[in-house]
This record gives C-alpha cells, sequence and structure tokens, in this order.
C-alpha cells in the first residue's frame, strides 16, 4: 500500500497540492469561526457565541501568564489563539474522511498537519517570532550576549539549542499526527481484506477516532504551551 | 520530489512557503479584524464590575452609617417621649392637686358664709 502526495512545479517550487487545499480550508475554517463568534462582541452579558471565543482566549492568556508572566501582548496573544485554533483545525481535518485518488493513489485529503513541511514550518516561524520578541523588547545587545550565558563555552549549545527547540517543536506535532493518521488508513483500509475483518476493525476504528481527536486537541495546546515558553525563555536570561 | 534535500528527505520549498504565507495572513486578519474586539470587550467587562463592586462596597458603608445615624435618633426620640411624658405627668398631678386645693379652699369659703348666714338669721 504506496501511497504518493500531488506534488507540482510552479515558478520553480514545488507545492504539495492537498496541502495546499488543506491549509487553506483549515485557515478558512478558523477565520469563518472566529469572525462569527466575535461578530457581535458585547461589554454586558454575553451571548452563548461569545462565551465559546472568551473561554479559548481566556484559555491562552492563562498559558501566557504561567509561562511569559503576563498575558498583556496583544501580537504574542493573537499568535496564541490562531495557533491554537488552527492547528487543531489541522489535525482533525483528517478525521472524518480520507481522499485517495488517481492512478498513483495521491491522497489529497489529510490532516495537513500530518506531513512534516507544516509543523517544522510553523515552529520555524514561531521560533523565529521569539527571537524578533528578544531583540524588539530588550534589544540587540541583549539577544547577542544572550548566546554566551551563563559561560563562553557554551556558545555552540545555546546554537544548537535554537535547531534542536525548531526540530522538536515541530516533529512532535509531525510525529503524533503522523502516527494518527497512518493507524486510520490501516484501519480502513482493511475493509479491502474482507467483510469479517472489517467488522472486527469497526471498534478500534472508532475508538482510534476519539483518540485522535483527544491528541489533536492536546498536540494543539502542547504547541501553544512551548512556542509560549520558547518566547518567556528568551525574555529571561 | 522536492526543492532541496536535507540528509536525503526531499523538502518542497514551495508548500513549506504557502504554508508561512497561509498562517500570516489568518494571523494578521485575526489580530486586526478579531481578537483586539474580544480582548476590549474582555478588559472593558473586567473594569466594569471592579467599579460596580466598588460601588457596592462604597453603598454598603454608606448604608451603614446611615443606619447607625438612624437608630441614634430612633434612641434620642425615645428619650426625649419619655422625659415628655414624664414632665406631662408631674404637670397635670401639679395641676389637679392646684385645682383640688382650690376647690377645698372654695368649699371651705362656701360653708364658712353659709354657716354666717344661719347665725346672721338666727
Amino acid at each position: 500500500m504506496h501511497h504518493s502526495s500531488p506534488l507540482v512545479q510552479w515558478f520553480s517550487l514545488t507545492f504539495d497540492l492537498s496541502i495546499v487545499l488543506t491549509t487553506t480550508v483549515a485557515s478558512l475554517l478558523v477565520f469563518l469561526f472566529v469572525y462569527f463568534t466575535t461578530k457581535t462582541v458585547t461589554t454586558k452579558i454575553p451571548t452563548s457565541r461569545q462565551n465559546v471565543i472568551e473561554w479559548i482566549v481566556e484559555f491562552v492568556q492563562k498559558i501566557m501568564r504561567n509561562t511569559i508572566g503576563s498575558s498583556r501582548n496583544m501580537f504574542t496573544l493573537s499568535c496564541g489563539i490562531t495557533l491554537l485554533l488552527y492547528i487543531f483545525t489541522a489535525n482533525i481535518l483528517g478525521l472524518p474522511f480520507t481522499i485517495i485518488a488517481g492512478e498513483d493513489h495521491a491522497i489529497w485529503w489529510k490532516s495537513p498537519t500530518s506531513d512534516a513541511h507544516v509543523p517544522i514550518t510553523l515552529a520555524i516561524m514561531m521560533i523565529v517570532y521569539s527571537h524578533y520578541n528578544d531583540i524588539r523588547t530588550l534589544g540587540f545587545n541583549h539577544y547577542i550576549t544572550g548566546y554566551v550565558k551563563p559561560f563562553k563555552a557554551l556558545l555552540p549549545t545555546n546554537i544548537m539549542e535554537q535547531f534542536s527547540n525548531t526540530l522538536t517543536l515541530g516533529l512532535r506535532l509531525f510525529g503524533n499526527m503522523y502516527a494518527k493518521e497512518i493507524m486510520l488508513l490501516l484501519l480502513i483500509g482493511s475493509i479491502k481484506k474482507g467483510i469479517f475483518v472489517g467488522i472486527l476493525a469497526a471498534v478500534p476504528l472508532l475508538i482510534w477516532l476519539a483518540f485522535g481527536l483527544f491528541i489533536g486537541a492536546l498536540q494543539a495546546y502542547i504547541f501553544v504551551t512551548l512556542t509560549m515558553v520558547y518566547v518567556s525563555l528568551r525574555l529571561q536570561h | 520530489m522536492g526543492d532541496i534535500t536535507i540528509f536525503g528527505i526531499p523538502v518542497a520549498l514551495g508548500t513549506m512557503l504557502y504554508q508561512a504565507f497561509i498562517f500570516t495572513v489568518l494571523f494578521w486578519l485575526l489580530h486586526k479584524l478579531c481578537f483586539k474586539k474580544i480582548v476590549d470587550a474582555l478588559e472593558n467587562r473586567k473594569k466594569h464590575i471592579e467599579n460596580q463592586l466598588t460601588v457596592t462596597e462604597q453603598y454598603k458603608e454608606e448604608a451603614k452609617q446611615k443606619l447607625e445615624e438612624q437608630t441614634k435618633l430612633l434612641e434620642e426620640t425615645r428619650r426625649e417621649v419619655l422625659e415628655m411624658r414624664k414632665k406631662c405627668k408631674e404637670e397635670t398631678e401639679q395641676l389637679l392637686k392646684n385645682a383640688r386645693d382650690e376647690a377645698y379652699q372654695i368649699r371651705a369659703k362656701a360653708v364658712e358664709e353659709q354657716k354666717k348666714r344661719l347665725n346672721q338669721g338666727a
């Protein structure tokens, strides 16, 4: 059972069309969700729609207070909420169905986070943002001297740490989601082996779908928390 | 197929660029359009509730003060009333006594006059 990705070459760059499709859908879903929940914002008694978004905002604010110490920075807060909603949506996008089409068995619809490109890109963006935030709030001097603290000998380790942070942040999400998708594909694929095997696999499939929903939410939370931790680490020393 | 390979792993730069692009767009849209609104609303509500609590505390204090004043006033009034009653009673008794004395005197005078008249007549 081999699956490929629908790759195309535009402007001498390779694009994975399935990821272009699913990330666009995920972004649209997140945008519509936030747009409709914040459409009629009121300071008085909130509607149930507003309660949902307020709960999410306060959830991220709490993460920020626990790691950075304050939730004043609007940019970081927006970043956290967008990340949380986007990654969660992307994680559960592959749960209801997977579309495999064409002669080369190209996967068109899956969780975009189950492809390493998406989580790694997000991780790079977040680490770069944590560096930018450091330079902006504490100055370039603090940023440079941060690499030779507490000792000069730790310079290579400190530089390596930034790469390993990026990799682990991205690969943690990718690994979880990839495993989830593979298990789903295997369980769904069992129907080809006959009706009896298919029925046998139904219960594990159901459990795995619920578990997929759970790890989808959990990994989104972990990604946001770690992003905040990396931002706060750069603001400390 | 990929644009570059890192340790033998093909990396599709276009996919990554598109991913960065769509996430940035989503982030900016939400940041500018939605999140400021909702965070402001949360802050305002927090302030509003805090204000209300302070005002309530103030009113409570005021009410307590007023109640104390009222109690004091009531006690004073009661004391005054009691005093007044006492005074009234005394005055009434005095008046009654005076009236009785006067009546006795008038009676005594009348009796004496009657006796005088009888004596003259006899």
